[in-house]
């Protein structure tokens, strides 16, 4: 029994550092490195080529911030895309109908937490409509999408519309399926 | 030889001897009417046979696209038809008529250095009358035009009102990846751009005086509407607004009408595009696009969609009253009032089709024209009879015309890209 009762503690202890956070191992040298160079004193050339260098690049990191939200955002978009989704239309009419409103939610949602984001709501029509009547009809179409986001407490100014009438279909189509895509509003991120 | 002697008094003196209409009278107005057979035999001629085959050809082509005429096939006439005089003592009647033909024109033509002179005569077969008499000349390029005035001026001796064939066309041209704004030739010649920004750029309007074009394109990547001096080549005029603004008529050489949608309201305004003085003519909740006006501007025909759905109105401008004009169908739009007064042509949405109808001005009578397909943006000629318009049938768009009474219904093919939104420029 005293044998088995050795062994146990044996395991237990294994276990134990076995389990030990990783930290503890991390070498003496790596954590103490850096002070111990600088402590080394005089400052050479070399040294201040290299604190050129890293402000250089900090400045570079501030320009290139802007270009990384524009990405950011665009990434964001692409994750939150299941709820940038369409709206669509019946012919000739432009207000949203009910059965978006969890969408409208969403999108309300989605701008309450990426406060950086501006949208434009793109607002189109089917091919069987004059020219002219679908050019109003599309900026109908995106107001009232922008005015049901708008009821859904996103401000006025961050959003935008335009129409395109039926000067850019989503499909190029002459059929019932391909109109009923097309009187859509689309979203976009600014 | 008399002839002469009174001919060369003008170049461009038109003598009509005597009314015609009691003998060919036209009644377009009505379901149908009948064609008038003409002859155009080969011009006399001493040189230029190119040109005179060329002309001649047109001419015919004219006469028979205005759709007043049946015009002879040269088969039907002999050598000795092909061959006769142009003086009065020289023609046989009596053949022309066996042929079932009425209208007999007869041309002289002289090339000389660079210049083209044609003599022309149009005799009715019946008795010998001579309807009308002209002497054109023009540059040897020229020879196009001069035969569309030619045609235009025969359908004048013959109709009443001259025809559509030395008229231009101004349109929309181009695909998904951007459209333009062309002026062509009736005929298809002459076609020269004026807009190139290669984004979508629609619903060109030019002023009376040609000198100004206002159209609204996304060249700045949103739809404003901008106002080019054609003559200087610069943008004297931009509307950079929210919302969509959409050039429809000029009340003068400087008063652009135009539409504009934003928010929960539209207005018609009209503006003077170079002291930028603006006066609403209405505004109002919803959609209002397409304001059409009588010759005087006393009336105005629009689309709004105040009941539900886009319908026409006409509104006196002075007193404000407005008349709603179609009850029939979910769907009428575009609307062009007639220079004429009598009639409007608007789009009217079928069973799976947009339609070209006329209705009169208040609102009786109203009738579809075109059988299918998508057409768009009816604009009346000058002398109320023709309808140039849009269609596309599953393929591209493009630009037709017919009479208003949908009869002569032909295709304009002007470019192998889309084409939209024509309207004549006189």
């Amino acid at each position: 029994m005293k044998l088995v009762s050795y062994l146990l503690i044996a395991a237990a202890l294994f276990v134990v550092f076995a389990c030990s956070p990783k930290p503890v191992h991390v070498p003496i040298s790596e954590r103490v490195g850096q002070p111990a160079e600088q402590g080394q004193g005089q400052e050479s050339q070399a040294d201040l080529d290299r604190k050129a260098r890293e402000r250089a690049a900090i400045q570079e990191e501030l320009l290139q911030r802007d270009l990384e939200r524009q990405k950011m955002l665009q990434e964001q978009m692409k994750k939150g895309a299941p709820i940038f989704k369409d709206i669509l239309f019946e012919f000739n009419g432009y207000s949203v109908s009910p059965d978006y409103r969890g969408l409208i939610t969403d999108i309300a949602a989605w701008l309450a937490q990426n406060k950086a984001a501006k949208l434009t709501v793109e607002g189109h029509c089917d091919e069987r409509g004059t020219i002219e009547y679908n050019l109003a009809l599309g900026e109908k179409r995106a107001e009232s999408v922008k005015s049901q986001l708008v009821m859904a407490g996103v401000k006025d100014d961050r959003i935008k519309t335009i129409s395109y009438g039926k000067e850019a279909p989503a499909d190029p189509g002459h059929t019932e399926e391909a109109w009923a895509k097309n009187r859509r509003a689309h979203f976009k991120i600014d | 030889m008399t002839r002469y002697v009174w001919l060369v008094v003008s170049i461009c003196l038109t003598f009509v001897v005597e009314p015609v209409f009691a003998k060919v009278s036209l009644d377009i107005y009505g379901q149908s009417y009948k064609k008038i057979t003409i002859a155009t035999p080969p011009f006399k001629s001493d040189n230029g046979a190119k040109v005179k085959a060329d002309m001649g050809d047109l001419l015919a082509k004219d006469l028979d696209m205005s759709g007043f005429f049946i015009v002879a096939p040269k088969s039907v006439m002999d050598r000795e038809l092909t061959e006769e005089g142009i003086d009065k003592k020289e023609i046989r009647f009596e053949n022309w008529r066996s042929l079932g033909i009425e209208l007999i024109s007869k041309g002289l033509l002289q090339t000389q250095a660079g210049g083209l002179t044609l003599e022309i005569y149009l005799y009715d077969s019946s008795d010998g009358t001579l309807l009308f008499a002209k002497r054109y000349r023009t540059t040897a390029d020229e020879w196009r035009r001069l035969t569309h005035r030619l045609a235009d001026d025969i359908i004048q001796a013959v109709t009443g009102e001259r025809g559509i064939m030395s008229s231009r066309v101004l349109f929309v041209t181009g695909g998904r990846q951007g459209k333009d704004i062309v002026m062509s030739d009736f005929d298809g010649a002459g076609q020269r751009k004026l807009t190139d920004y290669g984004k979508i750029t629609l619903s060109p309007c030019l002023s009376p005086d040609g000198k100004y074009l206002a159209f609204t394109s996304y060249k700045e990547g949103r739809p404003n509407l901008f106002v080019l001096d054609l003559e200087k080549k610069r943008e004297i005029y931009a509307n950079r607004d929210d919302g969509m603004k959409l050039p429809s008529a000029w009340f003068d050489n400087k008063t652009l009408v135009y539409t504009h949608t934003s928010g929960k309201y539209s207005a018609i305004y009209a503006e003077n595009v170079e002291t930028k003085e603006k006066r609403t003519l209405l505004r109002q909740e919803g959609i209002l696009t397409s304001p059409s006006f009588s010759v005087d501007r006393k009336k105005m025909v629009f689309v709004s969609d105040m009941y539900g759905t886009p319908q026409i109105f006409i509104r006196d401008l002075s007193s404000g009253e407005t008349k709603r004009l179609t009850y029939a169908g979910t769907y009428n739009t575009a609307p062009a009032l007639s220079p004429k007064g009598d009639l409007i042509a608007y789009g009217c949405k079928t069973d799976g089709a947009l339609e070209i109808c006329v209705m009169k001005t208040d609102g009786s009578e109203p009738r579809i024209l075109t059988d299918g397909g998508i057409n768009d943006s009816p604009h009346f000629s000058q002398c109320g009879r023709y309808i140039l318009y849009s269609s596309s049938n599953g393929k591209k768009a493009g630009v037709y015309f017919m009479l208003h009474n949908g009869d002569n219904r032909r295709a304009l093919s002007f470019t192998a890209g889309e084409d939209t939104q024509p309207q004549f420029v006189q």
